[in-house]
């Protein structure tokens, strides 16, 4: 596909390098000289200085025949504006990245208008990752299908236990459990288990499961669901901002640090009810008397990496059941453990997550469509959801035993209408149906490819 | 410097010029030339069989940065005109290795300066390849590689940077492979073109495809020792002036017309200031040369041709200039030194920079009068950033050493001093002939060894710009 991405900063830089990866055609316009320069010499991409409100820029960087253009400036409004001239060029489709909760809130109301296709909010989805990891403290992440219906969950195994003892085949026998591991990362591989692999201690799993058998498979595994009541955040920006208001009237107590007075009062304004103190969170002495030694889950949110890091090592260190830390440059992630500080939010991975979903359910026009791609297992393997649009002579009506699959593909369940199947091998796959895989290959557009 | 990538990519080079050798082959064959077809097939056998070894060094994941970038484009290069020499020495045509060396460094720098004495005693195989090398030299090895095979991965722009001429190149469009297609795809297009109209006007076939080689790629290498003049034809002497300056355009714009933006094309400072200065200097020769050649007509038509043919720095002759009036003869050398447009298959200096320092001294004397001035460069409404003009500024510093160091060196093989300064500067601005002894009825075979050494090294750092070739010779290229 031909994209424009206008704004190359954390957000736009990030889906310039994994759109680039892909194997678009990428046209990048930015206002910074250096950056484009970077840019230029580390991709194959086409770099234009200029701002994208620009028509002619617009007009020469291929705006009239782009299938897409994301606006990722640090203006929202800008951002709109680039959309709006985009769409008028004639550009397929629109993203614009929108943060301000005052305009996320009300932009469903003219996005039409705007010509917007699809709006990303790294805020708000950072805030909704966070909130949903609280849920399960011991979790990684959880990533939803079909608005909740299915989900494919990420944790580390602390410690040895019943499902380490036997192969996942007889766990699920003799256990009755419904969960499917869907791949585990070990010493720095990944790879997709069949039945006859057993569980180690230190594995990172991603398993596959309807929420009411995810307990079930975690409990077995160690992992006891409490809901945490007592929230320390540290940070009081936009993703502290929408995290408070989920948290809003289902128990949970948060109160939230802002060393800045001007920040502290304004976020009290913005969400009265919540106790906000203006602090050093960094302080040890003020964590302590705010009752770190007490509180359920601790998330560092500041601006700055580097101290959201030492933070999260910090209240791991102190045995707060539940961190977790925000990073924003990509470069941390490969340094740190989630050993050490807990869950992390990424959240341009996140942003990143959602625009390759979007242009890959875009483009492919096949019998098949993508229609949500997660990078799971720390981006080296993807879990994807396919729409069976149309039956496929090889594929659809063929029972599963006698279907033959690539390497690195497992099949974690096939939904039907409402209904949630986990795949065995008579089962198989109709027109209609929405098939969740797990696999260590790369960029699959159509269902078909997962056959040899 | 990461030694890997660079070899196992010039091996890759070297395995597709192998693979470039195999069409003089069948040329020979079909006129039946033994000892060339033989002496081909053998140099085909040792060029693949070099770059196979090479290819089988493993780059690993290693990335190339701007070192790297240089490493390739000027080890390749040379590595391209010594494998390419080897046709020449083995069926002894051209018996010497340092005189095959620097014919076919010429052939593939586009430069036209000869050290044959008797161009028609090559059989046809060996004529082809040498103008062939002027096609393939003329868009670029690498260019052409970056179509086959991902060179660079995703920095190829450090390629691409490295190889293309001018002061700043970028992409057509995002992809590199792509933006190489279409500069190949414009380059052979236009060559079948200019082939058409020669075909048309009765010009024999073998004739036709030497002639377009040597304008494709701005080289001037003939079959012919008269060259172009040989045919005394003015047809093919207008189109084939014609073509010259079209090849000596950026294609660029030639891409912009193809995406019918005939307003942006048209708009090019570069163009137009490149044809300003052909009409001023075919005008004033014209005028100059009038009382040789009795009529305005016959005056016009040598002046067009012969400016046409040195601004673009072919260096195909229909006339010997040397014989021309003192103001033509400068004017022509001025124009050496000017060269094409950048983003063509010319020389020299190119056009844009020209006037990008023009405009950088002028805003420095403004600056010496009024001290607080701000004032940015601007160049096509676009404001050119400072690291640019710098690295212009630098670039002419260099290539005034360069042409001074080499010119003291020729000056050891004690031949007039004209010949020396006008032989270096045909050499580095890739031009073929020069004055004197090197003028267009005379050739360059009868420089020392040394002398051609130091000639063919110009000839490289002037098709690639300088720094590819220079940058092999400091140590810290090298170190890790």
């Amino acid at each position: 596909m031909k994209i424009i991405v206008i704004g190359a900063g954390k957000v736009g830089g990030i889906l310039i390098e994994q759109l680039a990866q892909e194997g678009h055609q990428i046209v990048a316009i930015e206002r910074n000289e250096k950056k484009l320069l970077e840019l230029q010499n580390s991709l194959d991409i086409l770099c234009l200085s200029g701002s994208g409100t620009d028509r002619n820029l617009l007009i020469e960087a291929g705006a009239g025949t782009a299938d897409l253009v994301i606006a990722a400036t640090d203006s929202d409004e800008v951002n709109m504006i680039c959309c709006l001239l985009a769409r008028k060029l004639g550009a397929s489709h629109t993203i614009a990245r929108v943060r301000k909760p005052e305009l996320a809130d009300e932009i469903n109301m003219f996005s039409e208008d705007m010509g917007l296709s699809m709006t990303i909010n790294p805020e708000l989805y950072a805030a909704q990752e966070i909130f949903s990891v609280l849920r399960f403290p011991g979790l990684m992440s959880v990533e939803p299908f079909r608005h909740g219906l299915f989900e494919i969950v990420e944790f580390r195994l602390a410690n040895d236990g019943p499902v380490t003892s036997m192969t996942l085949q007889d766990l699920a026998v003799k256990y009755n459990s419904k969960a499917l591991v869907c791949a585990i990362r070990r010493n720095g591989s990944t790879f997709i288990p069949d039945g006859s692999a057993t569980l180690m201690k230190g594995d990172v799993i991603s398993f596959a499961a309807e929420p009411k058998e995810t307990e079930h498979f975690l409990k077995l595994c160690g992992i006891i669901s409490r809901m945490p009541r007592h929230i320390l955040v540290i940070g009081a920006g936009t993703i502290a901002y929408y995290l408070i208001r989920m948290m809003h009237g289902i128990g949970m107590k948060p109160a939230v640090i802002e060393i800045d007075p001007v920040k502290a009062e304004a976020f009290n304004q913005s969400a009265p009810d919540v106790l906000v103190l203006n602090a050093d969170g960094t302080n040890r002495d003020v964590l302590d008397e705010e009752g770190l030694d007490e509180a359920d889950a601790f998330i560092s949110l500041t601006g700055t990496d580097e101290v959201n890091i030492l933070m999260g090592m910090y209240a791991q260190r102190e045995g707060v059941p539940k961190v977790v830390t925000k990073i924003s440059k990509n470069s941390m992630l490969d340094l740190i453990d989630s050993d050490q500080v807990g869950s992390i939010v990424c959240p341009r991975d996140i942003v990143a997550n959602r625009v390759i979903s979007y242009v890959r359910a875009a483009e492919n026009a096949g019998s098949s469509n993508v229609e949500t791609v997660y990078r799971i297992s720390e981006r080296s393997a993807e879990a994807l959801e396919f729409i069976v649009k149309e039956k496929h002579d090889d594929l659809t009506g063929i029972p599963l035993k006698d279907l033959r699959f690539k390497e690195g593909i497992l099949i974690c369940c096939i939904l039907r209408g409402r209904s949630v199947i986990i795949p065995r091998g008579n089962d198989t796959i109709e027109e209609g149906d929405h098939v969740i895989i797990s696999t260590t290959l790369k960029q699959l557009t159509d269902l078909s490819m997962i056959l040899r | 410097m990461k030694t890997k990538v660079v070899l196992h990519t010039v091996g890759q080079i070297l395995l597709i010029e192998a693979g470039l050798l195999l069409i003089p082959v069948v040329v020979g064959l079909i006129y039946h030339e033994q000892e060339s077809v033989r002496a081909f097939l053998i140099t085909v056998a040792i060029t693949a069989i070099s770059g196979a070894l090479l290819s089988l060094v493993r780059p690993g994941k290693k990335s190339i940065y701007a070192r790297e970038g240089f490493a390739i484009t000027g080890l390749s290069w040379i590595a391209l005109s010594f494998f390419g020499c080897l046709p020449f020495v083995i069926s002894r045509q051209i018996p010497g290795f340092i005189d095959a060396f620097f014919e076919t460094v010429s052939g593939f720098t586009t430069t036209g300066s000869s050290i044959l004495t008797d161009i028609e005693a090559l059989d046809n195989a060996m004529l082809f390849w040498r103008s062939f090398t002027h096609w393939i030299g003329g868009m670029g090895i690498l260019v052409f590689s970056m179509i086959i095979i991902p060179l660079g991965g995703k920095r190829s722009m450090y390629i691409l940077r490295a190889e293309a001429p001018g002061p700043s190149s970028s992409k057509l469009v995002p992809k590199m492979r792509d933006t190489a297609a279409i500069l190949y795809g414009i380059y052979f297009a236009m060559s079948a073109l200019l082939l058409a109209f020669l075909l048309a006007g009765g010009m024999p076939l073998f004739d036709g495809l030497i002639n377009v080689f040597g304008t494709a790629g701005t080289g001037g290498f003939s079959n012919h020792s008269a060259s172009i003049g040989h045919y005394d034809n003015e047809y093919f002497e207008v189109v084939i002036s014609v073509f010259m300056i079209l090849f000596g355009v950026n294609f660029n714009l030639y891409y912009l017309i193809f995406l019918r933006r005939f307003k942006a094309a048209v708009k090019s400072e570069e163009f137009h200031w490149y044809l300003g200065i052909i009409a001023f200097a075919v005008i004033t020769i014209a005028i100059n040369i009038n009382s040789l050649y009795g009529s305005l007509h016959q005056a016009l038509r040598h002046s067009f041709f012969s400016v046409s043919s040195i601004i673009t720095t072919t260096g195909f002759g229909t006339m010997d200039f040397d014989q021309w009036p003192q103001y033509s003869r400068t004017i022509l050398v001025l124009l050496m030194f000017i060269g094409a447009c950048a983003g063509s298959t010319g020389g020299g200096l190119k056009v844009s920079r020209v006037m990008l320092l023009l405009r950088t001294a002028k805003r420095s004397m403004r600056r010496m009068i009024h001290s607080r001035s701000v004032e940015s460069i601007r160049f096509d409404g676009r404001i050119m950033e400072e690291e640019t003009l710098n690295t212009c500024l630098i670039y002419l510093t260099i290539y005034c050493l360069v042409t001074v160091a080499s010119v003291v060196l020729v000056s050891l093989n004690n031949f007039p001093f004209e010949t020396n300064v006008t032989g270096v500067i045909a050499c580095m601005n890739n031009i073929g002939p020069g004055l004197g002894m090197v003028g267009p009825a005379g050739n360059f075979a009868a420089f020392s060894g040394f002398s051609k050494i130091v000639l063919a090294f110009d000839m490289l750092a002037g098709r690639l710009e300088l720094f590819p070739v220079l940058f092999l010779f400091s140590v810290r290229t090298w170190k890790r």
